[in-house]
C-alpha cells in the first residue's frame, strides 16, 4: 500500500470535505451557532456567558442561573447581548410575534435585521434555520453511531467467518457440555429459585458459582479423553445463514415494525435499530475480503508462526480487510440519515422533543402555502445524501482500480 | 433444476419461521394493552360511566375473541405452584409482573390479593400520596421496593391495618428469598397465541384487527391489491425508459449528453423519495402554486361497490405522483446497470467478428446485443420489487393512498398487533418471493448455480 497523499481513499473531489466539515462543526456547535440565549452578555453590569453556562447546568455541573431564562428576541431589561449567536433562536424557540407560517420572503414582526426568520417559521414561530441546524445535529448523530455499530458488528463477524470458514473451528465435547450445563443452571436459576433482584451480594455469590462451574469445565475435561474429542463448528455457513435471513428482509419495515418496542425513541435506540440492518451487508464484504486473503502467503506464514488466531486477525487480517469497509461506511451514513429522515417524517422516529428534517417536512405537508418547510429541510438532506454517495462511488472506483 | 427449488424454498420457509418467531417473541414485550383500549378501560379515571363489573366482562371476551388469555408457546417452565391461570393473564404486562412476583413470594394467593388490594387503593378516593404509591407498585417488579414506596409516604398516610399485615406477610416472604421452589412443566398443546398465529399463516384467516375488528384477511387484500398495482406499474414504466436509455448511453451518446443524463439520473437516486413526492404533492395538486393540474391526493375509495378496477381506473389521476415518483428513483439504477451490461457485451469478441463480417452497428447492436444485456437486467426486478415495497411505505403516506404500508403504519400507531404482525410478515414473504424469482432466473441462465443449490 503506498503511503502518504496518494492514499487511495483521499481521492474525492475537495468540496466533498468542506461539507462534511461544515455538517460535524454544525453538529459539535449546534448550540452555539443558534440560540435563544447571548454568547456573552452584560447582565446588571456584569459579563455572562448564558450559553456556556446553560450547558454547565446540562451536565450537572454549575446551579441554574437567574439570567438564563431570557430570551434575545423577547429583549429582556439590563439584558445586553455583547456576543450573540449566528442565529438568535434554537429550534424549539417560540416566536409569538412570527407565528403561523411566515414567509422567508414576506413581513416580519422583527426589531431588526439580526432577528429575521430567514427560511421562515412553522406554525407555532419556531424558526426553521435554526431547526436545520439542530437537525444537523441529530442526523449527524443517528448517521455516524448507526454506521460504526454496524462497522463493529459487521467487521467481527465477517472477520471470524472469513477467517475459520467452515473448516477451522472446532469446539471440544467438553465445552459443549459446559455450555449446556452452565444454560441449563442460568435458567433454572431464572426459574425454580425464589429470588430478589436487589441483592446483589446474593447475585453475585451465584454467578461467581456458575463462572467456577463454567471454568471447572473449560479446564478440567482435558483430562477426560472422550470429553476431549472436538467437533467441527460450520461457522461460516452459520454466518451466511443469519445474513440471508437479514438481507431477505425490507429493512425500513422491519425497523417501523420494532419500534413501538422502546418506550421512548432516542438517537440511541434509532441507531442501533439502523445499525441492525447495515452490519450484514459489511460482515459479507469483511468475510469476502477475508476469504480472499486466507490463503495468501503471508496469512500462511503468520499462521505457521504459531501467532494466536486473536493476534493474527488484529494485526494482519484487519488492515487488509480495511477498504470494502470505509467504501460501505460512506453509503451506510447516508443511508442511515435517510431512514432516520423517513421514519421522523412518518411521526415514527425522533421528533416530539427533537427537531429533525423529517418532521419539518412532515410539519410542511400540512399547510401547502409553507413551502420553506418542504425545500429547504428536503435540499439538505439530499446534499447530505448525494455527499455520501460520491464519496462511496469514487472511493469504490479508486479501490476497485 | 428441482432440487434446486426445492432447496431455496426450504430455506425461505425457515427464513420465514424465523421471522415469525422474531417478530412473535418482540410482541410480548410491546407496550400497552390494547384490550384494556378497547373494553373502554380508557374512562377509569372518570368518576361516572365506568361500571367495574361490566368492564371485567368486556376485558374477558375480548381477550378471549382475540386469543389473548392463552399462553404464549405450546409449553411453559415455571417455578412450582405457580398457578395455570396465571399463564392466561390477557395483560402481557400484568403477566410478567405476576409470574415476578410470584417468584419472589412463592404464594399465588399473596400475589392475586396483594394485586387487588393496590388496584383498589389506586382507584379509591383515598389519600393522593397512598394512590400515587399504588400506581408506582402497580408497576413494580421488584417487591421490596414497591414496599419501600409505601414505607416512605409522609406518617398522614394512613396505611389500612388488613394492608399492613399483606405487607408484613410479603416482608417475611422476601426475607426467605433464594428458597428452591422446584420446576413445573407444562404443556399446553395448541391452545396457545404462536399457534394460532402461526396457523393464520397456513390457512390464511389472520383473525381481526384490535382496532376496527375487521377481518385482517380483507384489510390485508384490499391493501395488496394498491400496493402491487402502483409497484408493478411503476417496474414495468421504469424498464420501458431504462432499457432504451441504457442502450442509448453506452452505445449512441455522445460523452458530454451522456454525462448530462448520467448527472440527472444520479440526481434523482439521491433524492429522498419522500421529498420529492411531497413537493409534487404540495406543487401539483392544489391551486396554492398555480398549478392545480392533478387531483387532490386520496384515492377513490369511497364507492363500496365498484370493483377494483373500476376505483384503479377512477383514481388514475392520483396515482400519476407516487408512479412518477417510484419510476424516477428505480430508473437510475436500472439504467445504469443496463448501460454496464450493454458496454459488457459491446467489448465481448463475438461483435468484432461481426464487426469484421461488415454486419451493420444497428443490426449489431439490436439484433444481438440487446438480448444479450437484457438477462441480467430480468434478474434485477426481482431484487428491485422490495426496495420499492420499502419506498412505496412512504409514498403510501404521502398520497393517502390504502396500501400495504399505511396499513402497516396506522396498525403501529393504533396498537393493532395482528396487522402489523401479517403485513410485515406478508412484506418480507413478498420480498423473499422477489429474491427467489432473481435465483431462479439466474440458475436457468447459468447451469453451474444449479449444481450446488447456493447462488
Amino acid at each position: 500500500m503506498r503511503r502518504g497523499k496518494d492514499r487511495w481513499y483521499r481521492a474525492y473531489p475537495g468540496w466533498i470535505r468542506w461539507v462534511l466539515i461544515g455538517w460535524f462543526a454544525l453538529a459539535i456547535l449546534a448550540p452555539f451557532v443558534a440560540n435563544e440565549r447571548g454568547l456573552v452578555i452584560r447582565y446588571r453590569e456584569e459579563i455572562h456567558f448564558p450559553v456556556f453556562h446553560q450547558w454547565g447546568v446540562d451536565a450537572g455541573i454549575v446551579p441554574h442561573q437567574d439570567y438564563l431564562r431570557f430570551r434575545l428576541h423577547e429583549h429582556p431589561q439590563d439584558y445586553q447581548t455583547l456576543i450573540g449567536p449566528l442565529i438568535p433562536y434554537r429550534a424549539e424557540t417560540l416566536d409569538a410575534s412570527n407565528s403561523n407560517y411566515r414567509s422567508p420572503l414576506g413581513h416580519q414582526e422583527i426589531s431588526s435585521w439580526y432577528y429575521r426568520h430567514w427560511l421562515g417559521t412553522d406554525q407555532l414561530g419556531r424558526d426553521t434555520l435554526a431547526g436545520l441546524v439542530y437537525g444537523a445535529r441529530t442526523a449527524w448523530w443517528v448517521g455516524m453511531l448507526a454506521t460504526a455499530l454496524s462497522i463493529i458488528v459487521g467487521l467481527f463477524f465477517g472477520l471470524i467467518s472469513g477467517y475459520y470458514g467452515n473448516d477451522r473451528a472446532f469446539i471440544s465435547r467438553g465445552s459443549v457440555l459446559a455450555g449446556c450445563v452452565v444454560l441449563l443452571v442460568v435458567l433454572s436459576e431464572d426459574i425454580g429459585w425464589s429470588h430478589q433482584s436487589t441483592q446483589t451480594l446474593e447475585v453475585l455469590l451465584k454467578w461467581g458459582l456458575l463462572v467456577g462451574l463454567f471454568l471447572l469445565l473449560l479446564f478440567g475435561f482435558h483430562r477426560v479423553p472422550s470429553l476431549k474429542k472436538r467437533i467441527g463448528v460450520p461457522i461460516d455457513r452459520m454466518f451466511l445463514a443469519v445474513i440471508g435471513w437479514f438481507k431477505s428482509l425490507p429493512g425500513l419495515v422491519v425497523v417501523m415494525a420494532l419500534l413501538p418496542l422502546f418506550k421512548h425513541t432516542g438517537i440511541w435506540s434509532l441507531a442501533l435499530l439502523i445499525g441492525l440492518f447495515r452490519w450484514p451487508l459489511i460482515g459479507q464484504y469483511v468475510r469476502a475480503e477475508m476469504l480472499r486473503i486466507r490463503h495468501l502467503p503471508f496469512m500462511e506464514s503468520v499462521r505457521l508462526l504459531g501467532l494466536s488466531d486473536r493476534r493474527i486477525l488484529i494485526k494482519h487480517a484487519l488492515p487488509n480487510v480495511w477498504p470494502p469497509v470505509i467504501v460501505n461506511a460512506a453509503f451506510g451514513v447516508g443511508a442511515a440519515v435517510a431512514v432516520e429522515s423517513a421514519l421522523s417524517f412518518l411521526g415514527l422516529g425522533l421528533g416530539l422533543d427533537q427537531v429533525t428534517w423529517g418532521t419539518l417536512m412532515n410539519a410542511g405537508r400540512n399547510y401547502f402555502p409553507a413551502w420553506w418547510l418542504t425545500v429547504f429541510p428536503g435540499i439538505a438532506l439530499f446534499i447530505v445524501v448525494y455527499v455520501c454517495n460520491v464519496l462511496g462511488d469514487r472511493w469504490l472506483a479508486q479501490y476497485n482500480s | 433444476m428441482i432440487r434446486f427449488m426445492v432447496i431455496r424454498l426450504l430455506g425461505m420457509l425457515t427464513t420465514l419461521l424465523v421471522l415469525a418467531c422474531a417478530l412473535f417473541a418482540l410482541y410480548q414485550y410491546l407496550p400497552g394493552d390494547p384490550i384494556d383500549e378497547l373494553a373502554g378501560g380508557a374512562r377509569r379515571d372518570q368518576e361516572s360511566g365506568f361500571n367495574p363489573r361490566l368492564y371485567a366482562e368486556r376485558y374477558a371476551s375480548l381477550a378471549n375473541r382475540y386469543g389473548m388469555d392463552q399462553p404464549y408457546f405450546y409449553f411453559s417452565v415455571t417455578p412450582k405452584g405457580l398457578p395455570l391461570s396465571f399463564l392466561s393473564i390477557p395483560d402481557h404486562r400484568k403477566r410478567a409482573l405476576w409470574k415476578s412476583w410470584y417468584r419472589q413470594l412463592g404464594d399465588a394467593d399473596l400475589v392475586q390479593s396483594w394485586w387487588e388490594r393496590l388496584e383498589g387503593l389506586a382507584q379509591s378516593g383515598a389519600d393522593p400520596g397512598l394512590i400515587s404509591a399504588a400506581r408506582t407498585a402497580l408497576r413494580e417488579r421488584d417487591l421490596d421496593l414497591a414496599l419501600r414506596a409505601f414505607e416512605s409516604l409522609p406518617s398522614a398516610a394512613e396505611i389500612p391495618p388488613s394492608m399492613a399485615e399483606q405487607m408484613v406477610r410479603i416482608q417475611n416472604a422476601l426475607q426467605q428469598s433464594g428458597r428452591w421452589l422446584g420446576i413445573a412443566f407444562y404443556w399446553h398443546g395448541p391452545d396457545n397465541q404462536f399457534h394460532h398465529w402461526v396457523r393464520g399463516l397456513w390457512t390464511g384467516d389472520f383473525g381481526r384487527s384490535m382496532h376496527d375488528g375487521r377481518p385482517v384477511t380483507r384489510k390485508i387484500t384490499e391493501a395488496l391489491r394498491w400496493t402491487v398495482s402502483i409497484n408493478g406499474l411503476a417496474i414495468v414504466l421504469a424498464l420501458l425508459i431504462a432499457v432504451p436509455l441504457g442502450v442509448f448511453l453506452a452505445a449512441f451518446a455522445s460523452k458530454r449528453v451522456a454525462r448530462v443524463i448520467r448527472f440527472l439520473l444520479y440526481a434523482g437516486y439521491a433524492m429522498p423519495v419522500y421529498w420529492l413526492a411531497t413537493l409534487l404533492v404540495v406543487l401539483f395538486t392544489s391551486d396554492t402554486y398555480g398549478m392545480d393540474w392533478l387531483p387532490s391526493i386520496g384515492v377513490q375509495y369511497g364507492y363500496a361497490s365498484a370493483s377494483f378496477a373500476d376505483r384503479f381506473i377512477h383514481s388514475l389521476g392520483q396515482l400519476v405522483i407516487p408512479v412518477f415518483t417510484l419510476v424516477l428513483t428505480s430508473l437510475a439504477y436500472l439504467t445504469r446497470q443496463m448501460e454496464k451490461s450493454v458496454e459488457q457485451q459491446l467489448a465481448a469478441p463475438y461483435l468484432v467478428t461481426a464487426q469484421v463480417w461488415g454486419m451493420p452497428r444497428g443490426k449489431r447492436i439490436w439484433k444481438y446485443v440487446l438480448p444479450n444485456a437484457l438477462f441480467p437486467i430480468i434478474t434485477l426486478i426481482g431484487t428491485l420489487l422490495p426496495v420499492a415495497i420499502a419506498g412505496s411505505v412512504t409514498l403510501e403516506f404521502i398520497c393517502n393512498i390504502p396500501g400495504m404500508g399505511r396499513l402497516l403504519l396506522d396498525s403501529i400507531l393504533t396498537k393493532d398487533w395482528p396487522v402489523m404482525f401479517y403485513v410485515t410478515l406478508l412484506i418480507g414473504m413478498v420480498t423473499l418471493l422477489g429474491i427467489l424469482l432473481a435465483d431462479m432466473i439466474y440458475a436457468l441462465v447459468d447451469p453451474r448455480i444449479r449444481q450446488n443449490g447456493f447462488a
